[in-house]
């Protein structure tokens, strides 16, 4: 699935599900936060 | 440092004791013993080396950022003046070089106004371990008498989740029963509006089985993937879920760094009381002193840890996997599932996971629906 068949237009369009943030997410090259599984996640998308 | 990736987090144990005992703890109540031969806390001067050796491996790898979370245990523990020690020389030693994000990870019953306070001075996000309402959460995390502690937690999360502290508050972790209800569980955290949340597979291994391991049946992928169903139903996004976006990204073509699913495991190593470096810590479910490297912040340095073999083999990625793993077709959305979930003590770590069925049954159902929604957007058919 290329993301850039969706266009940055349709992407703000969207609603504010879980889809959409992953794919505005994903079209920003921002992943979702690193880290082990016996640490919290939200502490940042910086590392 | 040749083919050696830097550290750029480091989960120190603070604190190596609990006020509580939840009977799935990795630290005290499964494989590993070496709770029992390290100190209770980490010394002064042990946190001062410390901050030198996180200072020093920053500055040789020129890294932006290090992320440093205080963990035990319950590394509150430790009171106020200790951990102010630790992050006053963390900051001391190695800002402004290089940036520095402090995280705490507590089971929240001894959260108030004035560790608030301290994390404030200090930005320390705080994350919390909970796994539902009352009854979900006293299945398992109780105090070594016998009582609940979901009343003194709920009371820190209202603390945490008021808006003078709401910056500070980085999420809850879950560890899934199955004698919970999906849905209740998910509701029951979002009642504390926790900005994310991260659902835990129990840990277990080949020898030791989860409760009611059923590959035939896979009931942990099927409590995951309703909890999905809800959280990705939502007309707007309730909060984030990391379990599931990792595995929304990989299906949708995005890199994921992280330790449950994915191809890539995070690159962070483990500081015990004693001043060890120790690698991930979900192996202490493994075998006693699965996680042990031999080295200390003392003598040795992270670059050493980072070339550790173990610390490599940990770290290889799809190639660590075993041969069946690399030829299954989701392999790039589980990546094998956490290392330690692996685990056989005849072949090692060289083996599909034992929630194998779980995580195939999940991650298939993330990437149909996430797919299937994309390629309507896009106008394609499904």
């Amino acid at each position: 699935m290329d993301l850039h068949e969706l266009g940055d237009e349709r992407l703000d369009t969207l609603p504010d599900n879980a889809l959409a943030h992953s794919l505005r997410r994903l079209a920003a090259e921002d992943p979702p936060e690193p880290g082990g599984t016996t640490v919290a996640a939200g502490f940042s998308s910086a590392l | 440092m040749e083919g050696a990736e830097p550290f750029r987090e480091f989960v120190v144990k603070l604190h190596g004791r609990c006020n509580l005992s939840c009977a799935y703890c990795y630290v005290y109540e499964l494989r590993d013993t070496s709770w029992r031969r390290k100190p209770a806390v980490l010394s002064a001067a042990l946190a001062d080396r410390l901050a030198e050796r996180v200072a020093e491996h920053a500055a040789r790898h020129r890294l932006p950022a290090v992320r440093v979370v205080l963990h035990g245990g319950e590394p509150l523990l430790a009171g106020r003046q200790r951990t102010g020690h630790l992050l006053a020389a963390l900051r001391a030693a190695v800002l402004p070089a290089t940036r520095l994000e402090f995280a705490v990870q507590t089971n929240g019953t001894l959260l108030n106004p004035a560790w608030m306070e301290l994390f404030h001075r200090y930005g320390v996000r705080v994350g919390v371990s909970l796994d539902g309402d009352r009854a979900a959460s006293d299945r398992h995390r109780r105090t070594r008498g016998g009582r609940s502690s979901h009343a003194a937690v709920e009371r820190g999360l209202e603390l945490l989740s008021g808006e003078e502290n709401e910056a500070l508050y980085g999420g809850l972790l879950c560890t899934v029963d199955l004698g919970n209800d999906p849905l209740d569980v998910y509701e029951a955290l979002l009642r504390y509006r926790p900005p994310s949340i991260d659902l835990l597979l129990p840990h277990a291994t080949w020898q030791f089985p989860p409760p009611g391991h059923d590959p035939a049946a896979a009931p942990y992928g099927r409590w995951l993937a309703a909890v999905f169903d809800r959280w990705y139903a939502a007309p707007v996004r309730e909060t984030r879920v990391r379990l599931f976006e990792a595995v929304m990204d990989l299906a949708l073509g995005g890199s994921v760094v992280t330790e449950s699913v994915g191809p890539d495991a995070p690159p962070f190593v483990v500081v015990e009381t004693d001043g060890s470096i120790e690698q991930p810590d979900s192996l202490k479910a493994v075998y006693d002193g699965a996680a042990a490297t031999g080295l200390h912040i003392g003598a040795d340095d992270f670059d050493t840890a980072a070339r550790h073999p173990l610390v490599r083999e940990g770290r290889r990625g799809l190639e660590g996997l075993a041969e069946e793993c690399r030829r299954c077709p989701v392999v790039r959305l589980c990546g094998g599932g956490l290392r330690a979930h692996r685990y056989r003590p005849d072949t090692g770590y060289a083996n599909p996971s034992v929630y194998c069925a779980d995580l195939k049954l999940l991650t298939t159902h993330i990437r149909d629906r996430v797919l299937a929604d994309t390629r309507a957007l896009a106008g394609r058919p499904a």
